[in-house]
């Protein structure tokens, strides 16, 4: 835990050039048609970012999962992607409302880390390993393969997805930016 | 919102003199440790959509200092006292007599000054509130983390995020008179604990 390694907490990597970033919030899902656009989760402690794109139809979406599921709760949510369980099925339908052909979907997730040691219920410290195992078998149930990932660990990250490339890009609060 | 807790105005005015009461109550415990007038500059009690919480911090990737504690008993939450690195490290020095500037980074003994600091700020704010309606409320041992701001925020949100799409927060920031130990206080309850209360106080059966 030293201040001196972590970088400064701007996006300098060449993301702003690509064009518009939408920011995706908590529990949020956005999907877009635009090479040009760049659709971004910041600060996910034990939330995952799931990025799904069609790179042929340019057609790329971002879901930030708060937890694993919601039980007989989330129809009345007003936060479409803050279950793994119930919001990949909206994400994948919306990719392909915009054009995105199912067999060519694919995913790379990013999240889930352990930012805390000492929880007083396990629940809450297990919560990142819980959702990265809930967006994986969403992902499953949807036939959609994951093709990167960068997961788990404690601590914090930022996520880009661009759009043309399909370039999930990710930093973390105390390391260097890694492209996957 | 899943589970409509919607404050009125009359619960807005409990609920807000308690965390006011409490606060006080932290910080004035936070004035006798650091051993300087501690000033309250804002407070303010907020319902927040999830989506746009991380914000609260002025940004979810800004890099900041947490100390953090939950609470369990009659109610349940949680307490965060989150400042800049920097502002740590200065009050890091304060609490063990250091010059100023020694503290560059956060290693076990920084740490430890560090939770004594939320022990004694979430058990003030915690008696404050648990005497004036006979609760029985207990902290846990606090936990330092340095982390982006969202990261340090997730953990807070994951549990009331179960039962609302909303999130309470009392956020508070104060100061030393001459700023060094600015930071922001956060009360984020659980819907249990704001029911509690409100029934406690007799504004809701």
């Amino acid at each position: 835990m030293i201040l001196s390694k972590a970088e400064p907490m701007v996006n300098e990597i060449d993301l702003a050039r690509s064009g518009i970033t939408i920011t995706v919030g908590l529990g949020e899902i956005k999907v877009i048609r635009d090479p040009a656009a760049v659709l971004a989760s910041f600060g996910l402690g034990s939330c995952v970012a799931v990025c799904a794109y069609d790179l042929v139809a340019q057609v790329g979406g971002m879901m930030h999962v708060v937890l694993p599921s919601g039980g007989s709760k989330v129809m009345r949510s007003k936060s479409p992607g803050k279950y793994a369980d119930t919001g990949m099925p909206l994400l994948i339908q919306e990719l392909e409302n915009r054009g995105a052909v199912r067999s060519r979907i694919i995913a790379k997730i990013a999240g889930g880390a352990r930012v805390i040691h000492t929880a007083t219920s396990d629940g809450l410290l297990e919560m990142g390993q819980k959702n990265v195992a809930a967006v994986r078998a969403a992902l499953g149930r949807e036939g959609v393969p994951i093709v990167a990932f960068d997961t788990g660990g404690q601590h914090g990250r930022s996520v880009w997805l661009i759009v043309r490339s399909g370039t999930m890009s990710v930093r973390t609060a105390v390391t260097t930016t890694v492209n996957l | 919102m899943e589970n409509d807790l919607t404050l009125n105005k009359d619960e807005m005015r409990v609920w807000s003199s308690l965390v006011i009461r409490g606060i006080d109550n932290a910080m004035s415990g936070l004035a006798t440790m650091v051993n300087q007038q501690i000033r309250i500059s804002s407070l303010s009690l907020k319902q927040v959509p999830a989506k746009d919480a991380p914000d609260l911090l002025g940004g979810s990737e800004k890099l900041v200092i947490g100390i953090y504690l939950t609470f369990t008993g009659d109610a349940a939450g949680h307490i965060m006292l989150i400042h800049q690195p920097e502002i740590a490290f200065a009050i890091t020095d304060m609490l063990l007599g250091n010059d100023p500037g020694t503290t560059r980074s956060l290693q076990a003994m920084e740490q430890s000054a560090l939770a004594e600091l939320g022990n004694i700020i979430g058990s003030s704010f915690l008696n404050a509130i648990a005497d004036s309606l006979g609760l029985a409320l207990r902290p846990s041992p606090p936990e330092v983390i340095l982390d982006m701001a969202g990261a340090i925020l997730d953990i807070a949100f994951v549990e009331i995020l179960q039962e609302s799409d909303d999130i309470f927060v009392a956020e508070t920031a104060f100061g030393t008179e001459d700023r060094q130990a600015s930071g922001t206080f956060m009360v984020i309850p659980s819907l249990n604990f704001l029911k509690v209360i409100l029934e406690h106080s007799g504004v809701r059966r």
